[in-house]
Protein backbone atom coordinates (compact mmCIF):
# COMPACT_ATOMS: atom_id res chain seq x y z
CA UNK A 1 0.00 0.00 0.00
CA UNK A 2 1.27 3.46 -0.89
CA UNK A 3 0.07 6.91 0.08
CA UNK A 4 0.41 9.54 -2.63
CA UNK A 5 -0.24 13.26 -2.36
CA UNK A 6 -2.11 15.32 -4.91
CA UNK A 7 0.14 18.29 -5.71
CA UNK A 8 -0.90 21.90 -6.11
CA UNK A 9 -1.02 21.16 -9.87
CA UNK A 10 -3.34 18.16 -9.22
CA UNK A 11 -0.55 15.73 -10.12
CA UNK A 12 0.36 12.51 -8.34
CA UNK A 13 3.55 10.42 -8.50
CA UNK A 14 3.14 6.69 -8.90
CA UNK A 15 5.98 4.72 -7.27
CA UNK A 16 8.36 3.12 -9.78
CA UNK A 17 8.01 -0.39 -8.35
CA UNK A 18 4.23 -0.22 -8.81
CA UNK A 19 4.63 0.70 -12.49
CA UNK A 20 7.39 -1.87 -13.00
CA UNK A 21 5.15 -4.56 -11.57
CA UNK A 22 2.48 -3.71 -14.13
CA UNK A 23 5.07 -3.33 -16.93
CA UNK A 24 4.07 0.27 -17.44
CA UNK A 25 6.88 2.26 -19.04
CA UNK A 26 7.41 5.98 -19.22
CA UNK A 27 4.99 7.67 -21.62
CA UNK A 28 2.54 4.76 -21.60
CA UNK A 29 -1.08 5.77 -21.29
CA UNK A 30 -3.34 4.83 -18.38
CA UNK A 31 -7.11 4.73 -18.34
CA UNK A 32 -8.49 6.73 -15.40
CA UNK A 33 -11.92 5.77 -14.04
CA UNK A 34 -14.04 6.14 -10.92
CA UNK A 35 -15.43 2.86 -9.60
CA UNK A 36 -17.42 2.87 -6.33
CA UNK A 37 -15.78 6.10 -5.17
CA UNK A 38 -12.35 4.68 -5.99
CA UNK A 39 -9.88 5.99 -8.54
CA UNK A 40 -8.83 3.14 -10.82
CA UNK A 41 -5.89 3.42 -13.21
CA UNK A 42 -5.63 0.74 -15.91
CA UNK A 43 -2.68 0.44 -18.30
CA UNK A 44 -3.82 0.80 -21.90
CA UNK A 45 -2.12 -1.91 -23.90
CA UNK A 46 1.48 -2.79 -23.31
CA UNK A 47 4.74 -1.40 -24.53
CA UNK A 48 5.97 -2.35 -28.02
CA UNK A 49 8.78 -4.44 -26.53
CA UNK A 50 6.35 -6.18 -24.20
CA UNK A 51 4.06 -6.97 -27.11
CA UNK A 52 6.87 -8.30 -29.28
CA UNK A 53 8.66 -10.17 -26.55
CA UNK A 54 8.40 -13.88 -27.41
CA UNK A 55 5.77 -13.09 -30.04
CA UNK A 56 7.23 -15.59 -32.53
CA UNK A 57 8.00 -18.32 -29.98
CA UNK A 58 4.81 -20.25 -30.73
CA UNK A 59 5.73 -20.45 -34.42
CA UNK A 60 9.19 -21.93 -33.81
CA UNK A 61 9.27 -25.69 -34.45
CA UNK A 62 10.00 -27.69 -31.28
CA UNK A 63 13.22 -29.15 -32.68
CA UNK A 64 14.59 -25.65 -33.25
CA UNK A 65 13.97 -24.30 -29.75
CA UNK A 66 16.85 -23.89 -27.35
CA UNK A 67 19.42 -24.03 -30.15
CA UNK A 68 22.74 -22.26 -29.61
CA UNK A 69 23.06 -19.10 -31.66
CA UNK A 70 26.26 -20.38 -33.23
CA UNK A 71 24.37 -23.33 -34.65
CA UNK A 72 21.52 -21.09 -35.85
CA UNK A 73 24.00 -18.89 -37.72
CA UNK A 74 25.93 -21.82 -39.23
CA UNK A 75 22.72 -23.47 -40.47
CA UNK A 76 21.35 -20.19 -41.82
CA UNK A 77 24.58 -19.41 -43.65
CA UNK A 78 24.51 -22.88 -45.25
CA UNK A 79 20.95 -22.32 -46.46
CA UNK A 80 21.80 -18.81 -47.68
CA UNK A 81 24.93 -19.96 -49.51
CA UNK A 82 23.00 -22.71 -51.26
CA UNK A 83 20.20 -20.39 -52.36
CA UNK A 84 22.51 -17.61 -53.50
CA UNK A 85 24.68 -20.03 -55.50
CA UNK A 86 21.60 -21.20 -57.40
CA UNK A 87 20.79 -17.70 -58.64
CA UNK B 1 30.64 11.11 -24.34
CA UNK B 2 29.17 7.64 -24.09
CA UNK B 3 30.42 5.11 -26.62
CA UNK B 4 28.00 4.03 -29.32
CA UNK B 5 26.37 0.65 -28.76
CA UNK B 6 25.56 -1.48 -31.81
CA UNK B 7 22.87 -4.20 -31.77
CA UNK B 8 23.80 -7.69 -32.87
CA UNK B 9 21.49 -10.19 -34.56
CA UNK B 10 21.17 -12.56 -31.59
CA UNK B 11 19.71 -9.89 -29.27
CA UNK B 12 16.86 -9.24 -31.72
CA UNK B 13 16.21 -12.92 -32.50
CA UNK B 14 16.25 -13.92 -28.83
CA UNK B 15 13.77 -11.17 -27.96
CA UNK B 16 11.11 -12.23 -30.41
CA UNK B 17 11.66 -15.93 -31.05
CA UNK B 18 12.02 -17.15 -27.45
CA UNK B 19 9.95 -16.57 -24.38
CA UNK B 20 11.62 -18.05 -21.34
CA UNK B 21 15.37 -18.42 -21.76
CA UNK B 22 17.96 -16.39 -19.86
CA UNK B 23 19.07 -14.74 -23.11
CA UNK B 24 15.46 -13.82 -23.84
CA UNK B 25 15.13 -12.12 -20.46
CA UNK B 26 18.42 -10.27 -21.02
CA UNK B 27 17.37 -9.17 -24.51
CA UNK B 28 14.00 -7.95 -23.20
CA UNK B 29 15.71 -5.92 -20.51
CA UNK B 30 17.94 -4.29 -23.12
CA UNK B 31 15.01 -3.34 -25.35
CA UNK B 32 12.96 -2.09 -22.39
CA UNK B 33 15.79 0.32 -21.60
CA UNK B 34 15.85 1.43 -25.23
CA UNK B 35 12.06 1.86 -25.29
CA UNK B 36 12.17 3.88 -22.05
CA UNK B 37 14.74 6.07 -23.86
CA UNK B 38 17.37 5.45 -21.19
CA UNK B 39 19.70 3.99 -23.82
CA UNK B 40 20.37 4.43 -27.52
CA UNK B 41 21.48 1.59 -29.78
CA UNK B 42 22.58 1.49 -33.43
CA UNK B 43 21.27 -1.00 -35.94
CA UNK B 44 23.11 -2.06 -39.10
CA UNK B 45 21.50 -3.27 -42.31
CA UNK B 46 23.78 -6.33 -42.17
CA UNK B 47 22.19 -7.28 -38.85
CA UNK B 48 18.70 -6.73 -40.23
CA UNK B 49 19.58 -8.94 -43.20
CA UNK B 50 20.76 -11.72 -40.87
CA UNK B 51 17.58 -11.47 -38.79
CA UNK B 52 15.49 -11.81 -41.97
CA UNK B 53 17.49 -14.83 -43.16
CA UNK B 54 17.18 -16.58 -39.79
CA UNK B 55 13.46 -15.96 -39.41
CA UNK B 56 12.53 -16.81 -42.99
CA UNK B 57 14.93 -19.61 -43.84
CA UNK B 58 16.13 -21.19 -40.61
CA UNK B 59 12.84 -20.92 -38.67
CA UNK B 60 10.84 -21.04 -41.93
CA UNK B 61 8.43 -18.35 -40.79
CA UNK B 62 6.21 -16.58 -43.30
CA UNK B 63 7.13 -12.97 -43.94
CA UNK B 64 3.61 -11.90 -42.99
CA UNK B 65 4.19 -13.36 -39.50
CA UNK B 66 7.29 -11.39 -38.57
CA UNK B 67 7.86 -8.27 -40.70
CA UNK B 68 5.29 -5.93 -39.14
CA UNK B 69 6.66 -6.76 -35.67
CA UNK B 70 10.20 -5.90 -36.78
CA UNK B 71 9.00 -2.59 -38.20
CA UNK B 72 7.34 -1.78 -34.86
CA UNK B 73 10.49 -2.72 -32.97
CA UNK B 74 12.81 -0.74 -35.22
CA UNK B 75 10.49 2.25 -34.96
CA UNK B 76 11.56 2.74 -31.33
CA UNK B 77 12.94 6.24 -31.15
CA UNK B 78 16.22 5.19 -29.55
CA UNK B 79 17.08 2.59 -32.18
CA UNK B 80 19.15 4.46 -34.76
CA UNK B 81 19.70 2.91 -38.17
CA UNK B 82 23.08 2.88 -39.89
CA UNK B 83 23.52 3.07 -43.68
CA UNK B 84 19.87 3.93 -44.37
CA UNK B 85 17.13 6.30 -43.18
CA UNK B 86 14.34 4.68 -41.17
CA UNK B 87 11.72 5.85 -43.66
CA UNK B 88 13.55 4.03 -46.49
CA UNK B 89 14.16 0.96 -44.32
CA UNK B 90 10.45 0.64 -43.54
CA UNK B 91 9.61 1.09 -47.21
CA UNK B 92 12.02 -1.76 -48.08
CA UNK B 93 10.72 -4.01 -45.29
CA UNK B 94 7.17 -3.41 -46.44
CA UNK B 95 8.20 -4.36 -50.02
CA UNK B 96 10.01 -7.41 -48.62
CA UNK B 97 6.85 -8.49 -46.79
CA UNK B 98 4.66 -8.12 -49.86
CA UNK B 99 7.01 -9.91 -52.28
CA UNK B 100 9.39 -12.84 -52.45
CA UNK B 101 12.47 -10.76 -53.27
CA UNK B 102 15.64 -11.05 -51.22
CA UNK B 103 16.19 -8.13 -48.93
CA UNK B 104 19.65 -7.64 -50.48
CA UNK B 105 18.07 -7.32 -53.94
CA UNK B 106 15.56 -4.77 -52.64
CA UNK B 107 18.33 -2.77 -51.01
CA UNK B 108 20.47 -2.83 -54.17
CA UNK B 109 17.43 -1.74 -56.13
CA UNK B 110 17.00 1.13 -53.67
CA UNK B 111 20.67 2.12 -54.11
CA UNK B 112 20.50 1.94 -57.89
CA UNK B 113 17.38 4.12 -57.87
CA UNK B 114 15.92 5.48 -61.08
CA UNK B 115 19.18 6.61 -62.63
CA UNK B 116 21.66 3.83 -61.85
CA UNK B 117 22.37 0.47 -63.44
CA UNK B 118 23.09 -2.87 -61.83
CA UNK B 119 25.60 -5.35 -63.16
CA UNK B 120 24.34 -8.82 -62.32
CA UNK B 121 23.49 -12.21 -63.82
CA UNK B 122 20.37 -12.37 -61.63
CA UNK B 123 17.27 -11.96 -63.82
CA UNK B 124 15.16 -11.24 -60.72
CA UNK B 125 16.24 -7.62 -61.05
CA UNK B 126 14.35 -7.33 -64.35
CA UNK B 127 11.09 -7.87 -62.43
CA UNK B 128 12.08 -4.99 -60.14
CA UNK B 129 12.26 -2.81 -63.27
CA UNK B 130 15.85 -1.84 -62.56
CA UNK B 131 18.25 -1.36 -65.47
CA UNK B 132 20.51 -4.43 -65.57
CA UNK B 133 23.60 -5.21 -67.59
CA UNK B 134 25.73 -8.38 -67.61
CA UNK B 135 28.93 -6.80 -68.93
CA UNK B 136 30.40 -3.31 -69.41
Amino acid sequence: MNIVTVSSQRQITIPKQVLDQLLVSKKDKLLLNIEDSQLVLKPIGKSIVEKLSGSLAEYIPKNKRKTSFKKIMTQTQKIAAKELAQK
Amino acid sequence: MMKKIYLDTNIIVRLIAENNSTQHQQAKKIFMEVEAENRTVYLSLLVINEVLWILSRYYQLKRSVFVSGLIKLFSLKNIKTCEIKKKDLFFLLDKYQKSSYDFTDLYLNHLVGKTGTIISFDKDFDKLKVKRIESF
